[in-house]
């Protein structure tokens, strides 16, 4: 009677895998390390299924994945290279099955992942560069807006950059909050302002800073010329020029 | 004389409500400058358990007294931190002993283990249980703190209504940050018995005074402008071209460009020898529409262009619909990490948005890549024995002394992460350890 069953799941089982070997669900892309979206989904819930890969779906291709996918490639003698290419995913598509409609859901509801062996899925994830979470992005984006909003993208990015050199130098607390909040450092905090909500490009000026962008020339502060009541501040090496804020030493 | 009570009343009016107007302005600016001391505090505390959830993960995979040492002593530096940003929180509400405990206790452990010889008497096997559960835990303890911190962010909760509703000994309105650290409080239970890192794309290592030893000729604001739309790859404008001030650690040309559709980019250029330092492009990606993979080949092409030569991508991420790539100057099989730039492309069409390559230019140098005394498997003796090594690579890195030296750069994971590890080809040496940063979840939903 067992071994019936056996049978007919077996049977079963080939003819899904047949019928999702035609469907092939990837699209085109070679996709590597750092990318996001449905077919990192599809690729995280392959290499599970195939017993490769034992965290959570969350449609970002990080390191985990990587090692997933590498021995992958290993076990079945393709070139092991951390990249899905055509022959890779022709391979993936083979041995395992995708069913597109129940792990998207899954992923929707936030629910735990039985289907492809216990893991869990997360209902959204994205890349985070090292050492700065969401919020502290968040954090940054509101004093970049409060502080710049009516400045040129180079600006922004420039004011995002003073906060993080600011991290870096000895001379100032070392962390974003500790930076952004220290008493009289930046008007925005000081009036409240900093409560705003910030739009779009306060954040990505701020991503870009992350990233490495700092259009200041590593400038620890910047003023407004025109408002400027601090003596001192004339007194610091200028660097640079943009919108209405010249950046200095 | 009616008159003149009438005046005399008005006045007196007029002052009072001058003299309430000026206090209600102290109390206010008493009132914020209370909440951003509170709102420091709080932001601390989470990032002050972020680096103690990495430092901790990175101390897990050491092997060396060198690097474990400073790392627990962070740790032990980071618990009193973090127990003194709560301290500065008018958590009255809602009882927190139990994090503090945790704190105190995590505390006693990494004082105890760094303030004795390692190379004498390594950590036990008990005491490397315990410092797995101080990483697991923080990660828990993490977790809950950032989705109130999301919570303190999106709804623009304020601490100082926090405090009055304490001090008037009612519950504040809103509840989820009371309800977020009661849950803090839950996962801070099991502690049994017992220089944060920077940003790694964001190395600073080298002083300005490394950009004046480029050389080359003096170049025109013309052709900086010209340089700039090169780089630019739609049809432009060059709107503005100014000069750097004179505090700039070398004098740069700072060029505006501006293309049909009102796309705005700004490219900092060295005028002696016009090398590009940094360029940036404000814009928005559609819909993504080609991969990573095909854009980093296009930013490959890009660097190509415009003269880097010996470059392989060696990171890569994708941020909405933006790609941003690492690219690394390799000499025949050894990856030269100083000489790294950071650049960005938009997923829609492809084009590149982004080049930031100041480090690259203070780090440029003619090399050659010595022979490593150690084998590869010699050195990879010198790593913790929990470590499952996945791949090896030779590179060049900066170390502590600021010395670019040698290294086998092994990527290892130890079940619970993954990490860069550069073990000095030469002497063996632990010269860093990265934890590898891993997707992060959106909270709150």
């Amino acid at each position: 009677m067992t071994k019936w069953k056996k049978q007919i799941a077996v049977f079963l089982t080939l003819v899904l895998l047949l019928a999702s070997g035609h469907a092939g669900a990837f699209t085109g892309q070679v996709i590597q390390r750092g990318a996001e979206g449905d077919d990192v989904i599809e690729l995280q819930s392959r290499l599970q299924y195939t017993g490769y890969y034992r965290d959570q779906i969350d449609g970002v291709f990080g390191w985990s994945t990587y090692w997933a996918l590498r021995n992958f490639q290993e076990s079945f003698g393709l070139p092991v290279d951390g990249l899905a290419g055509t022959d890779t995913k022709r391979k993936l598509e083979q041995v395992s099955k995708y069913d597109k409609a129940h792990v998207k859901s899954q992923i929707r509801k936030g629910k735990g992942f039985t289907y492809y062996g216990g893991a869990e899925t997360s209902d959204r994830s994205v890349n985070s560069p090292k050492g700065f979470s969401q919020n502290d992005i968040q954090l940054m984006a509101n004093a970049v807006y409060g502080e710049a909003r009516g400045e040129p993208y180079e600006g922004q990015v420039a004011v995002a950059a003073v906060i993080l050199n600011r991290v870096q130098s000895e001379q100032f607390p070392n962390s974003v909050a500790g930076v952004i909040f220290e008493p009289r450092a930046f008007t925005a905090v000081a009036d409240g302002q900093i409560w705003l909500t910030p739009n779009e490009t306060a954040k990505k000026a701020v991503l870009d800073a992350i990233n490495g962008w700092d259009p200041t020339g590593e400038a620890l502060y910047y003023f407004n010329p025109d408002t400027a009541t601090s003596p001192w501040i004339w007194t610091r090496p200028q660097i640079k020029q943009i919108g209405k804020h010249i950046y200095c030493e | 004389m009616r008159t003149f009570l009438t005046a005399a009343m008005a006045v007196l009016l007029v002052g009072t409500a001058v003299w309430g107007y000026s206090q209600y302005r102290q109390k206010q600016e008493l009132l914020i400058e209370a909440e951003n001391s509170y709102q420091q505090a709080f932001h601390e505390l989470v990032y002050q358990v972020d680096v103690i959830h990495d430092r901790t993960g990175e101390a897990l995979a050491m092997n060396s007294k060198t690097n474990l040492t400073p790392a627990l002593t962070d740790v032990w530096r980071l618990t009193s931190e973090a127990h003194n940003a709560i301290s500065r929180l008018p958590l009255g509400f809602t009882p927190f002993s139990k994090t503090e405990e945790f704190l105190g206790n995590s505390g006693d452990f990494t004082h105890k283990t760094a303030v004795r010889d390692l190379d004498k008497e390594p950590l036990t096997d008990k005491e490397y249980t315990q410092l797995e559960s101080l990483y697991k835990q923080s990660a828990d303890i993490q977790n809950e703190l950032r989705s109130v911190q999301l919570d303190v962010l999106d709804k623009n909760l304020r601490w100082t209504d926090v405090s009055r509703a304490a001090s008037e000994g009612e519950e504040p309105r809103d509840n989820s940050v009371i309800d977020g650290f009661n849950s803090v409080e839950k996962k801070a239970t099991e502690f049994s018995e017992a220089e944060t890192f920077g940003p790694s794309q964001v190395q600073k290592s080298v002083s300005d005074d490394a950009l004046k030893k480029l050389s080359g000729t003096e170049i025109s604001k013309k052709e900086a402008a010209q340089r700039a739309k090169d780089y630019f790859q739609v049809d432009a404008e060059v709107t503005a071209v100014e000069s750097s001030l004179k505090g700039a650690a070398v004098p740069f040309y700072n060029v505006s460009v501006t293309g049909q559709n009102g796309e705005e980019a700004t490219m900092d250029i060295m005028k002696k020898g016009g090398y590009p330092l940094t360029f940036v492009v404000n814009k928005t990606p559609g819909k993504s529409r080609i991969s990573l993979n095909e854009a980093s080949e296009k930013a490959s092409a890009f660097l190509k262009k415009h003269g880097f030569k010996e470059m392989v991508p060696t990171e890569s991420a994708q941020y909405d619909h933006t790609g941003v790539f690492t690219f690394t100057r390799k000499i025949d099989d050894t990856l030269v990490y100083p000489e790294s730039v950071v650049v960005k492309a938009a997923l829609d069409t492809g084009e590149v948005t982004g080049l930031e390559a100041q480090n690259y230019w203070k780090n440029k140098k003619e090399r050659s890549i010595p022979e490593p005394a150690l084998s590869e498997e010699q050195a990879k003796k010198e790593l913790h024995p929990k470590l499952t090594v996945m791949e090896t690579k030779k590179a060049i890195v900066t170390n502590e002394e600021m010395k670019d030296v040698l290294c086998y750069e092994f990527l290892a994971e130890n079940g619970t992460a993954s990490y860069r590890i550069f073990i000095n080809a030469d002497n063996g040496n632990e010269e860093r350890i990265e934890k590898l940063q891993e997707a992060e979840g959106v909270y709150g939903s």
